[in-house]
């Protein structure tokens, strides 16, 4: 079974068909997506610019990751749900789409990044835990870390910009004629 | 942050005042970034902006968040050093994320004002 199968099977399914056809779900699950990308950006915010001992660096960094990451992974798990839910609407298109395929090569970087510093420096937290900034090293990951959530943002955002659905979705009333709502004295006095 | 923390979720090995101290300039510096990159998009499109009722109510309530969050950063004082906190400040975490959270809503929907109907300025023209 190739992949055009799948995408179409998704798209066909009774999920997809719901979300599209609904005049609030898409907005709705946009919105929640919103929600739980400025969490998770947030939260991992915080956490590099701990490393960086650019701030909280009163703290200690191990009793900070344990306070904070759960909520990043919450908000993480509502992103995934809801950009799933998204994707699964117009599968063929977002999948061929530059800025989508981008942005999940972001996020495998991003969980490399992550990964790499769990792996190595996580893992002697213990022995720089109280100092201001994390070893250059965790310093590095905290920038790569930021660099890479802005660009997955950036991706996502251009991905509505650059696939027909968001032109259907909003396009420019046909009987509305913009230039008149600028003028003193409306040619046709309809707009009351 | 500020919300978890009111309500115990998190961050409860620093006061108030601590966690208020961390995050506030942060907060207000976001929301300068916002007003500024909001403004330059109306700007750019000032049709598709104003007329929608959307963007209205979101004004309405980014106002009140607003004011809500300057006062509470003006009177937290009040509650410093207090480890556990009461009631009424755990309703106003509640209060102000949902209000936030609604702002986010109907910023979204700007691109979405259809749904309103009638309640659309662009639906009347």
């Amino acid at each position: 079974m190739g992949i055009g199968v799948i995408l179409q099977w998704l798209e066909a399914s009774a999920l997809a068909t719901r979300i599209r056809d609904s005049l609030y779900l898409f907005p709705f699950l946009e919105s929640i997506h919103v929600i739980g990308l400025a969490l998770v950006f947030g939260t991992i915010a915080i956490i590099d610019l701990r490393l960086l001992g650019t701030a909280s660096t009163e703290r200690p960094f191990k009793r900070m990751a344990s306070d904070i990451l759960k909520w990043t992974w919450i908000a993480f798990g509502l992103t995934a749900v809801t950009g799933s839910l998204m994707f699964i609407t117009n599968a063929g298109v977002y999948y061929h789409n530059f800025y989508f395929r981008a942005k999940m090569a972001l996020l495998v970087l991003a969980a490399v990044n992550m990964l790499s510093f769990e792996l190595t420096l996580g893992r002697s937290a213990h022995r720089w835990d109280k100092a201001t900034a994390a070893p250059p090293a965790g310093r590095a990951v905290a920038v790569f870390s930021l660099v890479i959530w802005i660009s997955v943002i950036f991706a996502g955002r251009l991905i509505g910009f650059t696939t027909s659905r968001a032109k259907e979705v909003a396009p420019t009333p046909a009987d509305v004629n913009l230039e008149e709502l600028f003028q003193e004295t409306p040619a046709a006095p309809r707009n009351k | 942050m500020i919300d978890l923390r009111l309500l115990g979720w998190a961050g409860m090995d620093q006061t108030l005042r601590q966690t208020t101290n961390r995050f506030g300039p942060w907060l207000m510096g976001a929301l300068w970034l916002m007003l500024a990159t909001g403004i330059l998009m109306v700007i750019g499109e000032p049709v598709r902006e104003l007329m929608t009722f959307s963007f209205w109510l979101k004004m309405f309530l980014v106002a009140v968040g607003t004011v809500i969050a300057a006062v509470f950063q003006r009177t937290v004082r009040k509650y410093e050093g207090d480890p556990v906190t009461s009631v009424p400040l755990k309703s106003l975490a509640v209060l102000t994320f949902l209000i936030w959270a609604c702002i986010i809503v109907l910023g979204r929907l700007i691109a979405y004002d259809h749904i309103w109907g009638s309640w659309s300025p662009a639906a009347k023209s």
